[in-house]
């Protein structure tokens, strides 16, 4: 399998690039459920090149075209964000078992308690991460929205709140047993919408402690931007700070390595707006989208369409999530 | 009646012999998983010791945020009820009276699921 796949890449490459490519190494890199990542060199007359390629094996897993991720990497490196080149695009699916694109191979820490224990180890590192995520969103925020792919998920004239909302309430339709906690935070989200941006921005839409590759100075390179999206700039500010991303370092709310003061002065440095009321909102709104995707991970347990005990673990882990939705509503319902 | 171990214990061993010996012959990936099935091991354990107090105590909190009398409906059924109410409508005093029971709800199933999640409590991230 692995020797076909390192056949097809290196034919597509030779193709590319108009020289004879060998592919090297060919592993795969990452547990992903949903997309592979391979990790390879490519040996060509000028050298070798670390890459890696990053598969799509089905259309049933697909957020958006490999295609229209690759753009939105070159977007994102036009605007000064820190991500790894991309290299080639391919959309036929008879190269690798389906449709990938490849992009520099980045070394560093990527698993968030690697990341966290490196933090520890380096005094000054958490902080100064948090200030690198705040400049780099700052500026992925600033780029043309105008510009980004048409498959991107956009609000268009609807307030990207109202648009999330809406985009969350089928899957919460669907829950196998619907929960009070979580009911009680949509209505509070749908009651209390935050000010729409000025201007919508292209957007992570997962940028967090496991998507970032973090290396002795800092960040190297954003990865996974399948979900990226258009939308308010304060959604990807507060899903990085979402506990589940911290880790057990709950007190540090940035990704469990810093504090939001130095996320903020990053990202205002940079010249992003930080709205405060909207922050709040997409944090409530983040915890929320959490729980509901784990309880659905349970409901694909129970069904027998992914029969994984890690799936059966998150229909136990939705309590977690309702524990915090209920905990940021404190100053909603005070206690008498 | 059945005889001991009972089913706490019965579990637990399965738990031991997960965390340790098996864990300890066993490589990555596979590793994650056993670490998860020794993790639901001892959410069971837990499960069967607290579960039945915790259930009494979450149906009638939630009876007393329904205002219903028992009627012979568990904890869960009560739960799909006022998520429905909470969803269907605006009801402050409604929303007021669940706030709290949730909470402690909340709790309890912490105490089996993941002990002692509930320390964080946000406190400190409300402002801005």
């Amino acid at each position: 399998m692995i020797e076909a796949v390192a056949t097809g890449l290196a034919a597509f490459l030779s193709d590319a690039w108009g020289e004879a490519v060998r592919v090297q190494g060919l592993r795969v890199a990452s547990a992903g459920a949903r997309r592979h990542n391979l990790i390879f060199d490519a040996l060509r007359g000028s050298g070798s090149l670390p890459l890696v390629a990053t598969v799509v094996p089905s259309q049933a897993v697909q957020v958006i075209p490999v295609a229209a991720e690759a753009e939105t990497l070159r977007l994102a490196a036009t605007a000064g964000v820190p991500v790894p080149a991309v290299h080639a695009v391919c959309e036929d699916a008879g190269f690798a078992g389906g449709p990938f694109f490849v992009t520099a191979r980045i070394e560093g820490d990527t698993i968030p308690r690697h990341v966290l224990r490196r933090v520890q180890a380096q005094p000054d590192l958490g902080a100064l991460l948090a200030r690198q995520c705040g400049e780099a969103l700052a500026r992925l925020h600033a780029a043309d929205a105008g510009r980004a792919p048409l498959a991107l998920d956009r609000p268009g004239s609807c307030p990207p709140a109202e648009h999330a909302l809406l985009r969350l309430e089928p899957e919460f339709a669907r829950l196998l047993e619907p929960s009070p906690a979580f009911a009680l935070a949509f209505r509070w989200l749908a009651r209390n919408p935050p000010p729409a941006p000025a201007h919508p921005s292209l957007l992570h839409g997962d940028f967090r402690n496991g998507n970032l590759v973090v290396g002795p100075e800092g960040l190297r390179a954003a990865l996974d931007w399948e979900v990226a999206h258009v939308g308010d700039p304060m959604e990807d500010l507060a899903w990085l700070c979402v506990r589940m991303w911290r880790f057990g370092n709950d007190a540090l709310e940035v990704g469990g390595f810093a504090s939001r003061r130095t996320l903020r002065a990053g990202y205002e440095a940079t010249g992003g707006k930080w709205a405060p009321e909207s922050f709040h909102w997409w944090k409530l709104y983040g915890h929320l989208r959490w729980g509901v995707g784990l309880a659905a991970q349970a409901a694909a347990f129970l069904d027998g369409s992914v029969p994984s005990i890690v799936m059966a673990a998150s229909g136990r882990r939705v309590a977690e999530l309702e524990w915090d939705v209920l905990a940021l509503l404190r100053r909603a319902y005070p206690e008498r | 009646m059945q005889d001991r171990p009972r089913a706490a214990e019965l579990v637990a061993a399965v738990a031991r012999l997960l965390e340790n010996d098996v864990l300890a012959a066993t490589d990555a990936p596979l590793r994650h998983l056993v670490r998860v099935a020794a993790h639901l091991c001892r959410v069971v354990e837990r499960e069967l010791a607290l579960g039945a107090e915790l259930e009494l105590g979450a149906a009638q909190r939630l009876r007393e945020v329904l205002r219903v009398a028992p009627d012979g409906r568990d904890a869960a059924a009560l739960a799909h009820e006022l998520a429905d109410r909470l969803q269907a409508d605006a009801d402050p005093e409604l929303e007021r009276r669940a706030w709290p029971a949730l909470v402690e709800i909340a709790r309890g199933k912490l105490a089996v699921a993941k002990p002692g999640y509930d320390a964080w409590d946000f406190r400190t991230e409300l402002d801005d």
